[in-house]
Protein backbone atom coordinates (compact mmCIF):
# COMPACT_ATOMS: atom_id res chain seq x y z
CA UNK A 1 0.00 0.00 0.00
CA UNK A 2 2.87 2.23 0.57
CA UNK A 3 4.44 1.69 -2.32
CA UNK A 4 1.36 2.78 -4.52
CA UNK A 5 0.68 5.74 -2.51
CA UNK A 6 3.84 7.43 -2.72
CA UNK A 7 4.06 6.76 -6.50
CA UNK A 8 0.57 7.93 -7.29
CA UNK A 9 -1.10 7.66 -10.91
CA UNK A 10 2.08 5.36 -11.71
CA UNK A 11 1.24 1.14 -11.59
CA UNK A 12 3.31 -0.09 -9.30
CA UNK A 13 6.40 -1.98 -10.20
CA UNK A 14 6.08 -6.13 -10.13
CA UNK A 15 8.61 -5.90 -7.74
CA UNK A 16 6.71 -3.33 -5.43
CA UNK A 17 3.63 -5.61 -5.65
CA UNK A 18 5.58 -8.70 -4.56
CA UNK A 19 7.17 -6.32 -1.96
CA UNK A 20 3.83 -5.27 -0.53
CA UNK A 21 1.67 -9.05 -0.86
CA UNK A 22 4.85 -10.10 1.01
CA UNK A 23 5.11 -7.51 3.58
CA UNK A 24 1.28 -7.73 4.07
CA UNK A 25 1.73 -11.39 5.01
CA UNK A 26 4.49 -11.49 7.35
CA UNK A 27 2.57 -8.30 9.46
CA UNK A 28 -0.22 -10.48 9.64
CA UNK A 29 1.50 -13.23 10.79
CA UNK A 30 3.68 -11.31 13.05
CA UNK A 31 0.61 -9.74 14.71
CA UNK A 32 -1.29 -13.15 14.61
CA UNK A 33 1.36 -15.37 15.15
CA UNK A 34 -0.97 -17.51 14.61
CA UNK A 35 0.47 -19.92 11.59
CA UNK A 36 4.18 -20.29 13.20
CA UNK A 37 2.09 -20.72 16.89
CA UNK A 38 0.38 -24.02 15.32
CA UNK A 39 3.33 -25.23 13.29
CA UNK A 40 5.50 -25.36 15.88
CA UNK A 41 3.73 -26.46 18.77
CA UNK A 42 2.11 -29.29 16.42
CA UNK A 43 5.88 -30.03 15.19
CA UNK A 44 6.51 -30.34 18.96
CA UNK A 45 3.87 -32.84 19.16
CA UNK A 46 4.96 -34.54 16.10
CA UNK A 47 8.71 -34.93 18.08
CA UNK A 48 6.42 -36.29 21.37
CA UNK A 49 5.23 -39.10 19.40
CA UNK A 50 8.34 -39.81 17.95
CA UNK A 51 9.43 -40.21 21.15
CA UNK A 52 6.89 -42.80 22.32
CA UNK A 53 7.56 -44.69 18.93
CA UNK A 54 10.72 -44.94 20.11
CA UNK A 55 10.74 -45.38 23.97
CA UNK A 56 11.02 -49.16 23.66
CA UNK A 57 13.89 -49.74 21.52
CA UNK A 58 16.69 -47.63 24.30
CA UNK A 59 19.46 -47.71 23.06
CA UNK A 60 19.64 -50.69 21.03
CA UNK A 61 18.75 -48.93 17.48
CA UNK A 62 21.28 -46.97 15.60
CA UNK A 63 18.50 -43.36 15.54
CA UNK A 64 20.96 -42.07 12.83
CA UNK A 65 20.43 -44.31 10.23
CA UNK A 66 16.62 -43.77 9.81
CA UNK A 67 17.14 -39.63 11.22
CA UNK A 68 16.79 -38.50 7.63
CA UNK A 69 13.58 -40.05 6.65
CA UNK A 70 12.21 -38.78 10.33
CA UNK A 71 13.16 -35.37 10.13
CA UNK A 72 11.58 -35.22 6.76
CA UNK A 73 8.04 -36.72 8.03
CA UNK A 74 8.47 -34.11 10.52
CA UNK A 75 9.02 -31.63 7.68
CA UNK A 76 6.21 -32.64 5.44
CA UNK A 77 3.31 -33.01 7.87
CA UNK A 78 4.40 -29.42 9.75
CA UNK A 79 3.86 -28.13 6.46
CA UNK A 80 0.65 -29.26 5.47
CA UNK A 81 -0.34 -28.18 8.92
CA UNK A 82 1.35 -24.20 7.71
CA UNK A 83 -0.25 -24.71 4.10
CA UNK A 84 -3.33 -24.82 5.27
CA UNK A 85 -3.20 -22.03 7.50
CA UNK A 86 -2.30 -19.76 5.01
CA UNK A 87 -4.76 -19.71 3.06
CA UNK A 88 -7.49 -19.76 5.74
CA UNK A 89 -6.93 -16.12 6.40
CA UNK A 90 -7.04 -14.97 3.03
CA UNK A 91 -10.42 -16.21 2.50
CA UNK A 92 -11.42 -15.23 5.57
CA UNK A 93 -12.73 -11.64 5.08
CA UNK A 94 -12.31 -11.75 1.13
CA UNK A 95 -9.01 -10.51 1.23
CA UNK A 96 -8.20 -13.00 -1.21
CA UNK A 97 -10.97 -11.10 -3.69
CA UNK A 98 -9.49 -7.98 -2.93
CA UNK A 99 -6.16 -9.06 -4.13
CA UNK A 100 -7.06 -10.53 -7.72
CA UNK A 101 -9.53 -7.18 -8.39
CA UNK A 102 -6.22 -5.08 -8.03
CA UNK A 103 -4.58 -5.18 -11.21
CA UNK A 104 -1.49 -7.78 -10.08
CA UNK A 105 -0.05 -10.26 -12.09
CA UNK A 106 -0.99 -13.71 -11.37
CA UNK A 107 2.62 -14.85 -11.34
CA UNK A 108 3.29 -12.09 -8.82
CA UNK A 109 0.69 -13.27 -5.92
CA UNK A 110 2.40 -16.88 -6.60
CA UNK A 111 5.83 -15.80 -6.50
CA UNK A 112 5.13 -13.29 -3.27
CA UNK A 113 2.68 -16.71 -1.39
CA UNK A 114 5.13 -18.73 -2.13
CA UNK A 115 8.21 -16.84 -0.45
CA UNK A 116 5.99 -16.05 2.55
CA UNK A 117 5.13 -19.68 2.48
CA UNK A 118 9.07 -20.31 2.51
CA UNK A 119 9.77 -17.68 4.97
CA UNK A 120 7.42 -19.61 7.36
CA UNK A 121 8.43 -23.05 6.60
CA UNK A 122 12.37 -22.04 7.74
CA UNK A 123 11.85 -20.34 10.88
CA UNK A 124 9.82 -23.69 11.60
CA UNK A 125 12.63 -25.42 11.02
CA UNK A 126 15.00 -23.36 12.77
CA UNK A 127 13.29 -24.21 15.55
CA UNK A 128 12.62 -27.90 14.89
CA UNK A 129 15.72 -29.31 13.57
CA UNK A 130 17.59 -28.41 16.70
CA UNK A 131 15.24 -29.44 18.92
CA UNK A 132 15.06 -32.91 17.03
CA UNK A 133 19.01 -32.90 17.09
CA UNK A 134 18.75 -32.22 20.61
CA UNK A 135 15.38 -35.05 21.65
CA UNK A 136 16.81 -37.65 19.53
CA UNK A 137 20.71 -37.06 18.54
CA UNK A 138 22.06 -35.96 21.57
CA UNK A 139 23.29 -39.38 22.56
CA UNK A 140 25.01 -40.35 18.89
CA UNK A 141 27.70 -39.56 17.16
CA UNK A 142 27.53 -37.65 14.84
CA UNK A 143 29.21 -37.81 11.27
CA UNK A 144 31.74 -34.95 10.83
CA UNK A 145 29.52 -34.72 7.57
CA UNK A 146 26.17 -33.63 9.54
CA UNK A 147 25.80 -30.08 8.63
CA UNK A 148 25.48 -30.81 4.84
CA UNK A 149 22.06 -31.66 5.51
CA UNK A 150 21.31 -28.32 5.20
CA UNK A 151 21.33 -28.35 1.34
CA UNK A 152 18.91 -30.93 1.14
CA UNK A 153 16.99 -29.23 4.12
CA UNK A 154 17.08 -25.82 1.55
CA UNK A 155 16.15 -27.35 -1.60
CA UNK A 156 13.31 -29.57 0.08
CA UNK A 157 11.39 -26.43 1.56
CA UNK A 158 11.70 -24.66 -1.70
CA UNK A 159 9.70 -27.53 -3.49
CA UNK A 160 7.20 -27.94 -0.54
CA UNK A 161 6.34 -23.95 -0.08
CA UNK A 162 6.34 -23.78 -4.44
CA UNK A 163 4.22 -26.93 -4.75
CA UNK A 164 2.11 -26.57 -1.44
CA UNK A 165 0.80 -22.84 -2.77
CA UNK A 166 -0.36 -24.07 -5.69
CA UNK A 167 -2.42 -27.25 -4.46
CA UNK A 168 -3.60 -25.07 -1.07
CA UNK A 169 -4.46 -22.85 -3.33
CA UNK A 170 -6.79 -24.84 -5.34
CA UNK A 171 -7.76 -26.14 -2.06
CA UNK A 172 -9.00 -24.00 -0.10
CA UNK A 173 -13.03 -23.52 -1.18
CA UNK A 174 -13.34 -27.51 -1.53
CA UNK A 175 -15.14 -29.99 0.99
CA UNK A 176 -12.68 -31.29 3.50
CA UNK A 177 -9.97 -29.30 1.91
CA UNK A 178 -7.47 -30.27 5.15
CA UNK A 179 -7.80 -34.14 3.90
CA UNK A 180 -7.76 -33.01 -0.03
CA UNK A 181 -4.45 -31.08 0.48
CA UNK A 182 -3.00 -33.84 2.06
CA UNK A 183 -4.42 -36.59 -0.67
CA UNK A 184 -2.71 -34.37 -3.42
CA UNK A 185 0.34 -32.79 -2.03
CA UNK A 186 2.25 -36.11 -0.34
CA UNK A 187 1.96 -38.11 -3.96
CA UNK A 188 3.19 -35.10 -5.95
CA UNK A 189 6.06 -34.28 -3.56
CA UNK A 190 6.96 -37.53 -3.27
CA UNK A 191 10.23 -37.71 -5.49
CA UNK A 192 11.12 -34.62 -3.40
CA UNK A 193 10.63 -36.01 -0.57
CA UNK A 194 12.82 -39.54 -1.50
CA UNK A 195 15.35 -37.71 -2.86
CA UNK A 196 16.00 -35.38 0.47
CA UNK A 197 15.77 -38.17 2.44
CA UNK A 198 18.23 -39.84 1.11
CA UNK A 199 20.73 -36.84 0.66
CA UNK A 200 19.93 -36.45 4.70
CA UNK A 201 20.74 -39.96 5.57
CA UNK A 202 24.11 -40.00 3.70
CA UNK A 203 24.74 -36.77 5.64
CA UNK A 204 24.24 -38.28 8.57
CA UNK A 205 26.01 -41.21 8.11
CA UNK A 206 28.70 -39.91 6.56
CA UNK A 207 30.18 -43.00 5.34
CA UNK A 208 33.55 -42.48 3.14
CA UNK A 209 32.88 -43.30 -0.91
CA UNK A 210 28.80 -42.92 -0.40
CA UNK A 211 28.97 -39.17 -1.60
CA UNK A 212 28.05 -39.59 -4.65
CA UNK A 213 24.40 -40.59 -3.98
CA UNK A 214 24.00 -37.51 -2.08
CA UNK A 215 24.81 -34.98 -5.06
CA UNK A 216 22.70 -37.05 -7.35
CA UNK A 217 19.82 -36.82 -5.23
CA UNK A 218 20.54 -33.32 -4.31
CA UNK A 219 20.65 -33.13 -8.27
CA UNK A 220 17.59 -34.86 -8.58
CA UNK A 221 15.74 -32.49 -5.94
CA UNK A 222 16.85 -29.33 -7.52
CA UNK A 223 15.76 -30.48 -11.14
CA UNK A 224 12.50 -31.97 -9.25
CA UNK A 225 12.00 -27.82 -7.73
CA UNK A 226 12.74 -25.92 -10.89
CA UNK A 227 9.95 -28.26 -13.48
CA UNK A 228 7.82 -27.76 -10.54
CA UNK A 229 7.89 -24.38 -9.45
CA UNK A 230 7.98 -23.62 -13.09
CA UNK A 231 4.70 -25.81 -13.40
CA UNK A 232 3.32 -24.21 -10.57
CA UNK A 233 4.13 -20.61 -11.27
CA UNK A 234 2.90 -21.48 -15.19
CA UNK A 235 -0.89 -22.96 -14.12
CA UNK A 236 -0.83 -20.43 -11.02
CA UNK A 237 -3.55 -17.89 -12.56
CA UNK A 238 -5.61 -21.13 -13.20
CA UNK A 239 -5.27 -21.78 -9.96
CA UNK A 240 -6.99 -18.47 -8.44
CA UNK A 241 -10.67 -17.37 -9.39
CA UNK A 242 -10.28 -15.62 -12.52
CA UNK B 1 -23.83 -28.87 -29.50
CA UNK B 2 -25.35 -32.45 -30.07
CA UNK B 3 -22.90 -35.76 -29.39
CA UNK B 4 -23.60 -36.63 -32.94
CA UNK B 5 -21.91 -33.29 -34.67
CA UNK B 6 -19.21 -33.93 -31.85
CA UNK B 7 -18.48 -37.61 -33.41
CA UNK B 8 -15.77 -37.72 -35.58
CA UNK B 9 -13.93 -40.37 -37.88
CA UNK B 10 -12.17 -41.72 -35.26
CA UNK B 11 -15.34 -43.47 -33.99
CA UNK B 12 -15.62 -45.51 -36.70
CA UNK B 13 -12.61 -47.35 -36.05
CA UNK B 14 -13.52 -48.29 -32.36
CA UNK B 15 -14.84 -51.25 -33.11
CA UNK B 16 -11.90 -52.16 -35.23
CA UNK B 17 -9.72 -51.42 -33.00
CA UNK B 18 -11.53 -53.67 -30.22
CA UNK B 19 -12.06 -56.49 -31.87
CA UNK B 20 -8.49 -56.50 -33.53
CA UNK B 21 -7.26 -55.72 -29.88
CA UNK B 22 -8.68 -58.22 -28.37
CA UNK B 23 -7.83 -60.67 -30.81
CA UNK B 24 -4.03 -59.52 -30.63
CA UNK B 25 -4.16 -60.14 -26.81
CA UNK B 26 -5.72 -63.03 -26.81
CA UNK B 27 -2.51 -64.24 -29.62
CA UNK B 28 0.19 -62.96 -27.40
CA UNK B 29 -1.16 -64.92 -24.44
CA UNK B 30 -1.87 -68.42 -25.89
CA UNK B 31 1.49 -67.77 -27.90
CA UNK B 32 2.99 -66.75 -24.26
CA UNK B 33 1.64 -69.84 -22.84
CA UNK B 34 3.06 -72.65 -26.00
CA UNK B 35 5.63 -71.03 -27.53
CA UNK B 36 7.55 -68.49 -25.32
CA UNK B 37 10.21 -70.20 -23.88
CA UNK B 38 10.17 -70.02 -19.92
CA UNK B 39 13.09 -67.47 -18.02
CA UNK B 40 15.58 -69.35 -16.06
CA UNK B 41 15.45 -68.02 -12.28
CA UNK B 42 17.74 -68.65 -9.32
CA UNK B 43 19.93 -71.97 -10.05
CA UNK B 44 18.86 -75.22 -8.46
CA UNK B 45 20.95 -77.17 -6.15
CA UNK B 46 21.26 -80.07 -8.61
CA UNK B 47 20.48 -80.49 -12.23
CA UNK B 48 16.61 -81.92 -13.24
CA UNK B 49 15.69 -83.67 -16.37
CA UNK B 50 12.71 -81.94 -17.44
CA UNK B 51 10.81 -82.83 -20.42
CA UNK B 52 14.42 -84.27 -21.80
CA UNK B 53 16.06 -81.37 -21.23
CA UNK B 54 18.83 -81.27 -18.27
CA UNK B 55 17.87 -78.05 -16.20
CA UNK B 56 20.17 -76.52 -13.53
CA UNK B 57 18.27 -73.26 -12.72
CA UNK B 58 14.65 -72.84 -12.00
CA UNK B 59 12.68 -71.78 -14.42
CA UNK B 60 9.72 -69.11 -13.70
CA UNK B 61 6.26 -69.99 -14.62
CA UNK B 62 5.93 -66.51 -13.23
CA UNK B 63 7.26 -64.86 -15.76
CA UNK B 64 4.44 -64.96 -17.97
CA UNK B 65 2.77 -61.91 -16.14
CA UNK B 66 5.62 -59.84 -18.35
CA UNK B 67 3.43 -60.51 -21.33
CA UNK B 68 0.28 -58.94 -19.80
CA UNK B 69 1.72 -56.33 -17.21
CA UNK B 70 3.96 -54.80 -19.52
CA UNK B 71 1.82 -53.95 -21.95
CA UNK B 72 -1.23 -52.26 -19.51
CA UNK B 73 1.67 -50.22 -17.69
CA UNK B 74 2.48 -48.82 -20.92
CA UNK B 75 -1.03 -48.48 -21.98
CA UNK B 76 -1.88 -46.21 -18.87
CA UNK B 77 1.13 -44.14 -19.40
CA UNK B 78 -0.02 -43.45 -22.74
CA UNK B 79 -3.87 -42.76 -22.10
CA UNK B 80 -2.92 -40.63 -19.16
CA UNK B 81 -0.58 -38.59 -21.67
CA UNK B 82 -3.89 -38.02 -23.51
CA UNK B 83 -5.46 -36.91 -20.16
CA UNK B 84 -2.70 -34.48 -19.73
CA UNK B 85 -3.17 -32.95 -23.30
CA UNK B 86 -6.75 -32.20 -22.86
CA UNK B 87 -6.21 -30.97 -19.75
CA UNK B 88 -3.92 -28.54 -21.38
CA UNK B 89 -6.15 -27.86 -24.02
CA UNK B 90 -9.02 -27.21 -21.78
CA UNK B 91 -6.98 -24.42 -20.06
CA UNK B 92 -6.36 -23.10 -23.56
CA UNK B 93 -9.56 -22.87 -25.00
CA UNK B 94 -11.92 -23.33 -21.98
CA UNK B 95 -14.30 -25.45 -23.71
CA UNK B 96 -16.16 -28.05 -21.48
CA UNK B 97 -15.76 -30.83 -24.23
CA UNK B 98 -11.90 -30.72 -22.81
CA UNK B 99 -12.93 -31.02 -19.10
CA UNK B 100 -15.29 -34.85 -20.31
CA UNK B 101 -12.72 -35.96 -22.19
CA UNK B 102 -9.81 -35.63 -19.92
CA UNK B 103 -12.08 -36.53 -17.17
CA UNK B 104 -12.80 -40.19 -19.52
CA UNK B 105 -8.97 -40.27 -20.40
CA UNK B 106 -8.09 -40.39 -16.46
CA UNK B 107 -11.04 -42.84 -15.74
CA UNK B 108 -9.88 -45.45 -17.88
CA UNK B 109 -6.55 -44.49 -16.73
CA UNK B 110 -7.93 -45.67 -13.84
CA UNK B 111 -8.46 -49.04 -15.08
CA UNK B 112 -5.16 -49.61 -16.51
CA UNK B 113 -3.28 -48.45 -13.12
CA UNK B 114 -5.34 -50.54 -11.05
CA UNK B 115 -4.79 -53.95 -13.35
CA UNK B 116 -0.72 -52.75 -13.58
CA UNK B 117 -1.15 -52.91 -9.61
CA UNK B 118 -3.30 -56.49 -9.87
CA UNK B 119 -0.82 -58.07 -11.94
CA UNK B 120 2.67 -56.34 -11.43
CA UNK B 121 1.84 -57.41 -7.19
CA UNK B 122 1.25 -60.99 -8.17
CA UNK B 123 4.43 -61.09 -9.85
CA UNK B 124 6.55 -59.68 -7.03
CA UNK B 125 5.02 -61.85 -4.87
CA UNK B 126 5.69 -64.92 -6.67
CA UNK B 127 8.97 -63.56 -8.09
CA UNK B 128 10.37 -62.04 -5.15
CA UNK B 129 8.33 -63.93 -2.55
CA UNK B 130 7.12 -60.60 -1.06
CA UNK B 131 4.27 -58.52 -1.36
CA UNK B 132 5.80 -55.21 -1.97
CA UNK B 133 9.06 -53.65 -1.74
CA UNK B 134 10.34 -50.21 -2.15
CA UNK B 135 11.85 -50.47 -5.11
CA UNK B 136 12.14 -47.26 -7.26
CA UNK B 137 10.11 -48.47 -10.22
CA UNK B 138 6.86 -49.85 -7.40
CA UNK B 139 7.63 -46.86 -5.79
CA UNK B 140 7.13 -44.08 -8.41
CA UNK B 141 4.28 -45.94 -10.33
CA UNK B 142 2.60 -46.73 -6.34
CA UNK B 143 2.80 -43.04 -6.60
CA UNK B 144 1.46 -42.63 -9.91
CA UNK B 145 -1.97 -44.21 -8.65
CA UNK B 146 -2.27 -42.15 -5.94
CA UNK B 147 -2.13 -39.45 -8.12
CA UNK B 148 -4.81 -40.90 -10.29
CA UNK B 149 -7.47 -41.85 -7.11
CA UNK B 150 -6.12 -38.19 -5.67
CA UNK B 151 -7.54 -36.64 -9.55
CA UNK B 152 -11.23 -38.23 -8.32
CA UNK B 153 -11.32 -37.27 -4.73
CA UNK B 154 -10.15 -33.23 -6.13
CA UNK B 155 -12.76 -33.66 -8.74
CA UNK B 156 -15.64 -34.80 -6.35
CA UNK B 157 -14.79 -32.18 -3.58
CA UNK B 158 -15.72 -29.37 -6.08
CA UNK B 159 -18.89 -28.16 -6.62
CA UNK B 160 -19.04 -25.62 -9.18
CA UNK B 161 -18.23 -27.41 -12.74
CA UNK B 162 -16.50 -24.55 -14.15
CA UNK B 163 -14.10 -24.62 -11.44
CA UNK B 164 -13.53 -28.34 -11.55
CA UNK B 165 -12.57 -28.37 -14.93
CA UNK B 166 -9.97 -25.75 -14.41
CA UNK B 167 -8.56 -27.32 -10.85
CA UNK B 168 -8.46 -30.84 -12.59
CA UNK B 169 -6.90 -29.66 -15.08
CA UNK B 170 -4.41 -28.15 -13.54
CA UNK B 171 -3.87 -31.15 -11.25
CA UNK B 172 -3.58 -33.45 -14.06
CA UNK B 173 -0.93 -31.64 -15.44
CA UNK B 174 1.38 -31.55 -12.19
CA UNK B 175 0.10 -35.63 -11.79
CA UNK B 176 1.50 -36.35 -15.47
CA UNK B 177 5.04 -35.37 -14.66
CA UNK B 178 5.26 -38.43 -12.65
CA UNK B 179 4.63 -40.28 -15.86
CA UNK B 180 7.26 -40.20 -17.47
CA UNK B 181 9.82 -40.28 -14.15
CA UNK B 182 7.96 -43.90 -13.39
CA UNK B 183 8.98 -44.64 -16.99
CA UNK B 184 12.76 -43.90 -16.92
CA UNK B 185 13.45 -44.57 -13.60
CA UNK B 186 15.03 -47.88 -14.14
CA UNK B 187 17.59 -45.76 -16.77
CA UNK B 188 18.00 -43.22 -14.36
CA UNK B 189 18.20 -45.51 -11.51
CA UNK B 190 20.48 -48.41 -12.46
CA UNK B 191 20.18 -50.37 -9.14
CA UNK B 192 16.36 -50.93 -9.73
CA UNK B 193 15.31 -54.73 -10.02
CA UNK B 194 13.29 -53.90 -13.10
CA UNK B 195 15.14 -53.81 -16.18
CA UNK B 196 15.10 -51.97 -18.71
CA UNK B 197 12.66 -53.11 -21.27
CA UNK B 198 12.37 -50.66 -24.37
CA UNK B 199 15.37 -50.71 -25.72
CA UNK B 200 16.87 -51.55 -29.31
CA UNK B 201 19.02 -54.49 -27.89
CA UNK B 202 16.08 -55.75 -25.36
CA UNK B 203 17.85 -59.07 -25.75
CA UNK B 204 14.39 -61.08 -25.78
CA UNK B 205 14.67 -64.09 -28.40
CA UNK B 206 12.54 -63.43 -31.42
CA UNK B 207 9.79 -66.18 -29.33
CA UNK B 208 9.58 -64.09 -26.71
CA UNK B 209 9.94 -60.58 -28.34
CA UNK B 210 6.52 -61.27 -30.83
CA UNK B 211 4.05 -62.47 -27.89
CA UNK B 212 5.05 -59.58 -26.21
CA UNK B 213 4.83 -57.04 -29.27
CA UNK B 214 1.63 -58.89 -30.10
CA UNK B 215 0.10 -57.93 -26.27
CA UNK B 216 1.65 -54.39 -26.46
CA UNK B 217 0.04 -53.72 -29.62
CA UNK B 218 -3.42 -55.47 -28.76
CA UNK B 219 -3.11 -53.49 -25.56
CA UNK B 220 -3.00 -50.12 -26.73
CA UNK B 221 -5.68 -50.92 -29.37
CA UNK B 222 -7.81 -51.53 -26.31
CA UNK B 223 -7.13 -48.71 -24.88
CA UNK B 224 -7.90 -46.57 -27.72
CA UNK B 225 -11.26 -48.58 -28.26
CA UNK B 226 -12.14 -48.22 -24.62
CA UNK B 227 -11.33 -44.47 -24.28
CA UNK B 228 -13.47 -43.58 -27.34
CA UNK B 229 -16.39 -45.82 -25.61
CA UNK B 230 -16.26 -44.20 -22.74
CA UNK B 231 -16.00 -40.74 -24.42
CA UNK B 232 -19.14 -41.54 -25.99
CA UNK B 233 -21.03 -42.70 -23.09
CA UNK B 234 -19.23 -39.52 -20.99
CA UNK B 235 -20.12 -37.26 -24.16
CA UNK B 236 -24.00 -38.21 -23.90
CA UNK B 237 -24.02 -38.02 -19.81
CA UNK B 238 -22.36 -34.78 -20.33
CA UNK B 239 -25.28 -33.55 -23.05
CA UNK B 240 -28.37 -35.31 -20.97
CA UNK B 241 -26.92 -33.09 -18.47
CA UNK B 242 -27.03 -29.92 -20.13
CA UNK B 243 -30.52 -31.01 -21.56
CA UNK B 244 -31.77 -31.51 -18.17
CA UNK B 245 -30.23 -28.43 -16.64
CA UNK B 246 -31.91 -26.67 -19.81
CA UNK B 247 -35.66 -28.20 -19.42
CA UNK B 248 -35.65 -27.31 -16.09
CA UNK B 249 -34.79 -24.08 -16.67
CA UNK B 250 -37.64 -24.10 -19.37
CA UNK B 251 -40.11 -25.10 -16.63
CA UNK B 252 -39.00 -22.73 -14.23
CA UNK B 253 -39.65 -20.17 -17.20
CA UNK B 254 -42.83 -21.47 -17.89
CA UNK B 255 -44.24 -21.59 -14.30
CA UNK B 256 -43.08 -17.95 -13.24
CA UNK B 257 -44.94 -17.06 -16.82
CA UNK B 258 -48.14 -18.98 -15.92
CA UNK B 259 -48.00 -17.47 -12.52
CA UNK B 260 -47.10 -13.89 -13.91
CA UNK B 261 -50.73 -14.42 -15.99
CA UNK B 262 -52.52 -15.14 -13.53
CA UNK B 263 -51.87 -12.97 -11.24
CA UNK B 264 -52.06 -9.89 -14.12
CA UNK B 265 -55.28 -11.32 -14.64
CA UNK B 266 -56.34 -11.10 -11.21
CA UNK B 267 -55.04 -7.44 -10.93
CA UNK B 268 -56.97 -6.41 -14.00
CA UNK B 269 -59.92 -8.47 -12.20
CA UNK B 270 -59.17 -6.21 -9.23
CA UNK B 271 -59.49 -3.30 -10.96
CA UNK B 272 -62.42 -3.91 -12.76
CA UNK B 273 -64.34 -4.66 -8.85
CA UNK B 274 -62.27 -1.37 -7.51
CA UNK B 275 -63.65 0.96 -10.27
CA UNK B 276 -67.24 -0.53 -10.92
CA UNK B 277 -67.63 -1.27 -6.43
CA UNK B 278 -65.77 0.73 -4.53
CA UNK B 279 -64.99 -1.39 -1.45
CA UNK B 280 -63.06 -0.60 1.41
CA UNK B 281 -60.30 -3.29 1.86
CA UNK B 282 -61.00 -3.69 5.37
CA UNK B 283 -64.45 -4.90 4.46
CA UNK B 284 -63.80 -6.82 1.82
CA UNK B 285 -61.65 -9.22 4.49
CA UNK B 286 -64.15 -9.58 7.10
CA UNK B 287 -65.87 -12.78 6.48
CA UNK B 288 -69.37 -10.85 6.48
CA UNK B 289 -68.17 -9.20 3.22
CA UNK B 290 -66.84 -12.28 2.19
CA UNK B 291 -70.88 -13.27 2.32
CA UNK B 292 -72.62 -10.86 1.48
CA UNK B 293 -70.91 -9.82 -1.91
CA UNK B 294 -70.62 -11.87 -4.86
CA UNK B 295 -67.30 -10.84 -6.19
CA UNK B 296 -65.64 -11.28 -3.09
CA UNK B 297 -62.62 -13.47 -4.33
CA UNK B 298 -61.53 -10.91 -7.01
CA UNK B 299 -61.40 -8.16 -4.22
CA UNK B 300 -59.05 -9.97 -1.90
CA UNK B 301 -57.38 -11.08 -4.25
CA UNK B 302 -56.58 -8.01 -5.89
CA UNK B 303 -56.04 -6.43 -2.08
CA UNK B 304 -53.47 -9.06 -1.78
CA UNK B 305 -51.47 -8.96 -4.94
CA UNK B 306 -51.85 -5.42 -4.22
CA UNK B 307 -49.79 -5.83 -1.21
CA UNK B 308 -47.39 -8.24 -3.32
CA UNK B 309 -46.40 -5.21 -5.34
CA UNK B 310 -45.64 -3.00 -2.74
Amino acid sequence: MAARSSNAGKRPSKFAQYRALLTKDLRQELRTREMLTSMVVYALLVLTVYGAALSQVGDRVQVVAFAGGMLWALIVFTSLLGLNRSFAHETESGCLEGILLAPVDRAVIFLAKATSNLIFLTVVELICVPLFFVFFLSGAELASTTPMIVLPLVMGTVGVAGVGTLLSTMTIDTRGRDVLLAILLIPVIFPLLYACVSACSVAFMGVEGTFGTFWTSLAVAVAYDVIMIAAAWGLYEFAVEG
Amino acid sequence: MTYKANRCALDALVPVALVLGVALVIAGVVWTFTLAPLVQGAELSEPVVIAGQQVTTKLLLSQKIFYLHVPVAVSSFAVMAFAAFWSIRLLMTGKRMFDVRAKTAMEVTLVFVAATMISGDLWTCFEWGVWWVWEPRLTTYFILTLLVIGYFILRNAIEDPERRARFSAVFCIVAFVDAPISFLITRLVPSSIHPVVFRTDSGLPPMMLIPFLLGLFGMLLLAFALTRIALAINARAAEVEELKARLEEQDAQAQRASAQEALDRLRAAGARVSTTVPVSSSSAHTPEGVGSNPDSKDAVASSDSSSKEV
